[in-house]
């Protein structure tokens, strides 16, 4: 029996309780609104999945949740910072590793991004993903679910972690075994109090709540026709009926692009 | 390890696996810096006076052949993305990599260019005012390549940057291929040299800037 637990976690917060407020965010690429506006609060030990079909600005939206992109500090704020002070953990489509460099080399690097790390630790996270051994290999000698897998030991390494997990498509090219550590680390993060938003075509197996994206039908741009709900969130809730932020009951990744 | 030590380091790492990349350029100036005196039947008066010159086209265009990769795979792989979602400096990265680019790509360059003296018969006495312009100028024409690589990483054709950076380089050519003739007729070659230190200068502040702007247009443009 293998312990996936992580030691010491204390989390990076600008605040443990207070909510991360979407308020009417409007998601767009060079000006041009991909989805209607998104309003949602993410609280403290609560997974959130993106959701919607393809081009509808799930990518961009984690990334204006990770203060790469650009957003207004009153459609997006987390304590009243605006995205780009808060510091998340971002796991992007193209993760930041190099084909040309090894395992170690690249963990080595990327964990450097975030803090010290001895030899050891960057080590005992690649054992955690399944990689021991692995850490000589060029990148470009394992095939895409270990590269994967090499991206996700960051989310093993000790210490201090980012309260805030935006994972884009974590699932990909992972197997059964690897998806299940993967839920498991991410239980146990949430359990400490952290908040995951992911985006995922592949179900998972955890209890999440869902953030539909829905198209913006409007030509401008500018939708007038949406509604506000009251609450839109409801923790513990793996209901897919229910979305948040559209009084429309037809989710918007039922419809194929 | 600091995320600038950890650059800095994977800079050189990634150098070193791609090492069929460190000798093209400095291959592509040798190649050029024999072949126009093996195929012009120039007299050596002529050939001294197209020497001085030559050395550095072929410098130039060893250059721009050595940067255009410099940014896209990084913006490719996502390591650029990463660099900002962990909230480090995007002109702290552009600077690394141009630094470790100079010295790894340019420096050498500096050296194998001592062979234009005997190549093209130029005077012993030479020598050391090509390799202070050669140190001088490199750094400039290096710093425009990689602007033009950065302005061009967006886009998969890579013909374009010769086209947007070769005018710029010209008044380094200038000057720099100058400033060797100076030194072959006796005359005082330090103005030159401090006009090429100042240009560096003013390449190595504004460059790097235009670098990170032109990098971070492309992510959230």
């Amino acid at each position: 029996m293998r312990d996936f637990s992580v030691p010491g976690g204390q989390l990076l917060a600008p605040c443990r309780q207070s909510p991360i407020c979407l308020d009417q965010l409007v998601v767009s690429r060079q000006g041009v609104p991909l989805c209607q506006p998104v309003t949602a609060r993410i609280n403290a030990g609560e997974l959130w999945q993106v959701r919607g079909r393809n081009g509808l600005g799930k990518s961009t939206l984690l990334l204006m949740l990770a203060g790469v992109l650009p957003s207004a500090v009153r459609h997006l704020h987390w304590a009243g910072q605006p995205a780009h002070c808060w510091q998340p953990h971002y796991l992007g489509h193209h993760p930041g590793l190099s084909a040309g460099l090894s395992a170690g080399e690249n963990l080595q690097f990327l964990a450097a991004l975030r803090g010290r790390y001895s030899r050891t630790q960057r080590e005992l996270a690649l054992q955690q993903v399944g990689l021991a051994g692995y850490e000589d290999r060029p990148l470009r000698q394992l095939s895409s679910g270990q590269r994967r897998r090499v991206a996700l030991a960051q989310l093993w390494l000790p210490g201090r972690l980012p309260a805030l997990w935006l994972l884009d498509e974590p699932l990909v090219a992972l197997d059964t075994d690897m998806v299940g550590r993967l839920a498991q680390r991410m239980t146990d993060h949430l359990a400490d109090g952290g908040r995951i938003v992911l985006t995922s075509h592949q179900a998972l197996p955890l209890p999440l709540n869902t953030l539909d994206l829905q198209p913006d039908l409007s030509a401008d741009g500018e939708p007038d026709n949406w509604t506000d709900p009251d609450e839109p969130d409801e923790p513990d809730e793996p209901d897919p009926a229910d979305v948040p932020e559209t009084g429309s009951t037809q989710p918007a990744g039922v419809t194929d692009a | 390890m600091s995320a600038l030590q950890a650059l800095w380091q994977r800079e050189w790492q990634l150098r070193l696996q791609q090492r069929g990349t460190f000798w093209l350029p400095l291959i592509f100036f040798l190649l050029v810096m024999t072949l126009i005196p093996l195929s012009s039947s120039a007299s050596a008066k002529l050939l001294q006076q197209m020497g001085q010159g030559a050395v550095w086209i072929a410098a130039l265009l060893a250059v721009l052949l050595g940067s255009d990769g410099l940014y896209r795979q990084e913006l490719d792989d996502g390591v650029i993305e990463q660099w900002l979602a962990h909230r480090q400096s995007l002109w702290l990265l552009v600077l690394v990599k141009n630094a470790v680019h100079w010295l790894a790509s340019c420096l050498p360059l500096c050296l194998l260019s001592l062979l234009a003296v005997p190549l093209f018969g130029l005077p012993q006495a030479v020598w050391p005012v090509l390799l202070a312009a050669m140190l001088l100028g490199t750094p400039i024409l290096s710093l425009l390549a990689t602007t033009g690589a950065a302005l061009t990483a967006g886009l998969g054709n890579s013909s374009l940057l010769a086209v947007v950076v070769l005018p710029l380089m010209l008044p380094v050519l200038i000057l720099a291929s100058g400033v060797t003739g100076l030194a072959a007729q006796g005359l005082a070659v330090l103005p030159t040299l401090a006009l090429l230190a100042g240009l560096a200068l003013l390449a190595g502040l504004l460059l790097p800037w235009a670098q990170a702007q032109a990098l971070r247009l492309y992510l959230t443009g």
